[in-house]
């Protein structure tokens, strides 16, 4: 640890001196002392804080990586300016080198990382501490924001046992006997998606029971849950507007009802928030959806009044779990974990090629990293087997191959949900850790010891 | 063979062929090197440019991987990390870092080594005195000469005490008195035990320090021996005396047309050009000509095996050698011991005389300043450059009249 030590201060030294580092902090400084004031978002206090906090750590995750892959290039440099001779000449194995470059690198990252974390934080509270426009926009800014909530879905019903009687039904009516392939699975299967899609949709003048699960939060009056929605109504209301009433408790098991009538667009998200004494001391959560448009309308049965929640994340329930400036750590320590994938690439790339090529190459990875999903996306139309020859052999092997060991970035971008106040879980992060660094960089890492450790350091003019 | 007669190198047919980058051979640089060096001994590496000699080293130090034969550094594969402990180099330039100064850079190299923080600084500042570097140490490597980057490489190859210290044209960049400096110490630490491999181009470099030398061409040994053997002219015989007179030379030249029926050439010897160059540095630096750049170089670390009670600084020998040359020609340069022991006393007296407080009209009271302490072997005074220029100003006067008076 000694001589990786030595290698990672010398290289964290030399980033200040050859002023590399310090040119990132200036832009970084530049960046997230003006952000404050040039965040205005929907004009509201939250908004503004919701704008600052996304280019903020958008600028910051962007700047670093830019800085991990161009620090890289001090083993370039050694290299080419044959410092490296000297260097391997004195009692350092060339895979502590290595890995002494890319730590003095994370190290640098981590630094400015809680540099600038802490200046996040810093005008984040500022901006917080401006007067908010209403108490729906204080409310906000406590309640959505300025924490950390955990959303949990609801359960959707087992509609198993309905769909087998259902099924049998059918097979007696003889629905399936004129059939040329009959899957019986499939067909089951089929019958209980239709019964769920069914059940998603509440007609005028019903309701419906909406159950959550594990919501674990301080169940007492003066803390609050929110509920989130977001539905389609079957037609089109004149003015947009649909009427419901959510009423949330369990009276069996003796919680506080609270009935929340609601007049709310369409096609946009909605939160409610009631104390959190409505939650059942096992956790639980009842939640019941009235709708209350009319059923019959000038005589005629009103269809277009049914209100459907699509997606099974159309209705979640959410409460604090944490504070904001943990969830602010935790998606920077997301952040720190992909520059560090990134420094293991720069670094790898540097130990065989000249900085400029070990710069692009590095680059390249980081775009797609980034762009994972939407380029497997656009090779996901060729079949694994076939007879597409070369093309699909290079698509399939080749592009695979490599999105094996580049990651997909989004997977680990939780900006989205600090700015939504949602929880970023520390399990998130571990498995980040575990995925990310422990065995994608550690790859790396190997690839570039092994790689440095099989060249010549020198070349020798003659 | 016994552990403390094993040779610190051997090299068994080592060849390395350059490929280009189609892996087709393009150059043959070594071919089959057979070397040996036995611990203690200075070896030297000769050879014109391109001859193979850096080519050799980097292998010998795992920098490079020979094409085929095998290398063995105290019975281990140069790869070996281990063996590095014990291994100092110098590579044919100064390959340091730039944005680091001189304590800095041997703090890094300290480091690397695991040596402690005091034993670190204790010979980093041992060092910087040694190499002349003292005053400007918390300058730049990047703004130094390329003088002053081979005397802060050449500390940074000592700073591990190394038994086997690699030095690849240790002497390029360096103005006469530095070349001076460099070879004594090489010729000190040589008699201190340590095993030298010395690759120069410069001859005379490699005759003044080396006891066995090998010559490359081509990447082939052309010869290899010990300088006695090499450069013995077996078909001479030289009579050397102090001044005779004219009827004495008459007579001997007789003498020896009547027994050996030979002519004799009888001449009055010159000195060396670099004795000469060095009494008037002295000259200089003793009568304290400013001057700014590389100090004078101070005295062999203790920690690298010089005894405590010698006084053995360099300047000492430099002076001792140069006012014994000045005056006739030198054989072949021996040890510094079997130099002239006694001291040019007037040298020594002004440099350990403490500088006069007084300041000249014009000088600024900081320049003026002398140093507190007074100007021993071991503290590097001034440094070369100006002391030419002084030599071409306005001090002429003082050193003539200095070099009149010695």
């Amino acid at each position: 640890m000694g001589s990786i030590w030595t290698v990672a201060r010398h290289t964290i030294s030399e980033s200040i001196r050859n002023k590399v580092a310090l040119s990132f902090i200036f832009m970084l400084g530049v960046l997230l002392v003006g952000l404050p004031f040039a965040s205005k978002g929907d004009n509201t206090v939250s908004g503004a804080v919701q704008a600052f906090l996304s280019y903020s750590v958008t600028a910051v995750s962007a700047l670093l990586s830019l800085l991990s892959i161009f620090l890289a290039k001090s083993i370039s440099d050694d290299l080419s300016g044959k410092q490296i001779l000297t260097l391997m000449t004195k009692p350092i194995a060339r895979w502590k080198y290595v890995v002494g470059r890319w730590f003095g690198i994370v190290c640098i990252d981590t630094a400015l990382l809680s540099v600038a974390g802490l200046m996040i934080y810093g005008f984040t509270m500022y901006l917080a501490s401006r007067p908010a426009q209403d108490e729906i926009d204080a409310e906000r800014l406590k309640g959505q924001i300025l924490c950390a909530r955990h959303a949990s879905n609801f359960k959707i019903p087992d509609f198993a046992a309905e769909a087998e009687a259902k099924y049998q039904e059918n097979v007696e009516l003889g629905k399936y006997s004129g059939l040329a392939e009959h899957d019986e699975e499939r067909a089951k299967n089929e019958i209980q998606a239709q019964m769920i899609g069914r059940w998603r949709a509440v007609w005028p003048r019903e309701s419906r029971l909406f159950e959550f699960e594990d919501v674990r939060c301080d169940r007492s009056p003066e803390s609050m849950i929110h509920l989130r929605y977001v539905h389609h109504v079957a037609g089109f209301p004149p003015d947009e507007i649909v009427k419901y009433t959510w009423i949330f408790g369990d009276p069996e098991k003796g919680t506080a009802l609270y009935p929340a009538p609601r007049r709310d667009y369409i096609d946009r998200i909605h939160t409610v928030s009631v104390p959190a004494d409505c939650v059942a001391p096992d956790n639980t959560l009842q939640v019941v959806f009235e709708n209350l448009n009319p059923y019959v309308q000038f005589g005629e049965v009103q269809y277009d009044n049914t209100v459907v929640f699509q997606k099974d994340d159309a209705v979640q329930v959410y409460f604090q779990v944490g504070t904001f400036g943990g969830n602010l750590t935790r998606t920077l320590s997301l952040v720190l974990c992909k520059l560090a994938f990134l420094a293991a690439i720069g670094v790898a790339f540097a130990t065989v090629f000249s900085f400029p090529v070990a710069c692009l190459g590095a680059f390249s990875v980081l775009l797609l990293a980034t762009t994972k999903e939407f380029l497997l996306d656009s090779v996901s139309w060729i079949p694994e087997k076939g007879s597409l020859g070369l093309a699909q052999f290079l698509l399939n092997n080749i592009v695979r191959g490599i999105y094996f060991i580049i990651p997909n970035f989004d997977k680990f971008n939780s900006l989205d949900l600090l700015v939504d106040g949602r929880n970023v879980t520390l399990m998130w992060v571990l498995l980040t850790i575990g995925s990310l660094v422990l065995i994608k960089t550690t790859i790396l890492l190997i690839a570039g010891c092994l790689m440095f450790m099989r060249r010549e350091v020198d070349e020798v003019s003659l | 063979m016994s552990k403390a007669s094993l040779p610190v190198v051997q090299t068994v047919g080592l060849n390395k062929v350059f490929k280009d980058f189609w892996r087709r051979p393009r150059v043959s640089a070594v071919q089959n090197l057979n070397i040996e060096i036995k611990p203690g001994e200075v070896f030297g590496l000769l050879g014109p440019n391109g001859s193979g000699k850096s080519t050799a080293i980097k292998m010998l130090l795992g920098l490079l991987y020979p094409t085929k034969g095998r290398i063995s550094i105290f019975g281990r594969p140069p790869t070996d990390v281990a063996i590095k402990q014990r291994i100092g180099y110098l590579p044919e330039e100064s390959y340091l870092y730039r944005f680091l100064d001189a304590r800095e850079t041997l703090d890094f190299y300290g480091r690397l080594f695991r040596q402690h923080g005091q034993v670190r600084r204790e010979r980093r500042d041992m060092l910087l005195d040694m190499v002349g570097l003292q005053h400007e140490s918390k300058r730049r490597i990047g703004e130094y000469s390329k003088g002053m980057a081979r005397r802060i490489g050449l500390a940074q190859a000592l700073i591990n005490d190394p038994e086997f210290l690699v030095l690849d044209e240790p002497t390029s960049g360096l103005d006469p008195i530095g070349t001076r400096q460099i070879k004594d110490v090489i010729r000190r630490l040589g008699d201190m035990g340590k095993t030298i491999l010395l690759s120069s181009h410069l001859l005379a470099d490699v005759e003044d320090v080396c006891d066995r030398v090998c010559i490359l061409y081509g990447g082939k040994v052309q010869a290899e021996g010990t300088i006695k053997e090499l450069l013995a002219q077996k078909d001479v015989t030289q009579i050397r005396a102090d001044k005779l007179r004219t009827d004495t030379i008459e007579e001997i030249k007789s003498v020896v047309e009547r027994r050996e029926s030979k002519s004799i050439e009888v001449s009055v010897p010159t000195g060396r050009l670099e004795n000469l160059f060095l009494k008037i540095v002295e000259d200089a630096q003793a009568a304290k000509v400013e001057t700014s750049g590389a100090g004078q170089a101070g005295a062999i670390p203790e920690f690298l095996g010089a005894a405590t009670d010698d006084g053995g600084t360099l300047i000492q020998s430099l002076i001792q050698a140069a006012d014994k040359e000045v005056k006739s020609e030198p054989v072949p340069m021996a040890s510094p011991e079997s130099v002239a022991p006694k001291p040019s006393q007037k040298v020594l007296d002004e440099l350990t005389k403490p500088k006069q407080p007084a300041h000249e009209p014009g000088q600024s009271s900081e320049e003026a300043t002398p140093s507190t302490s007074p100007v021993g072997p071991t503290k590097p005074v001034q440094a070369d450059r100006s002391i030419i220029e002084g030599l071409m100003g306005q001090s002429d006067s003082a050193a003539e009249k200095d070099r009149g008076n010695g």
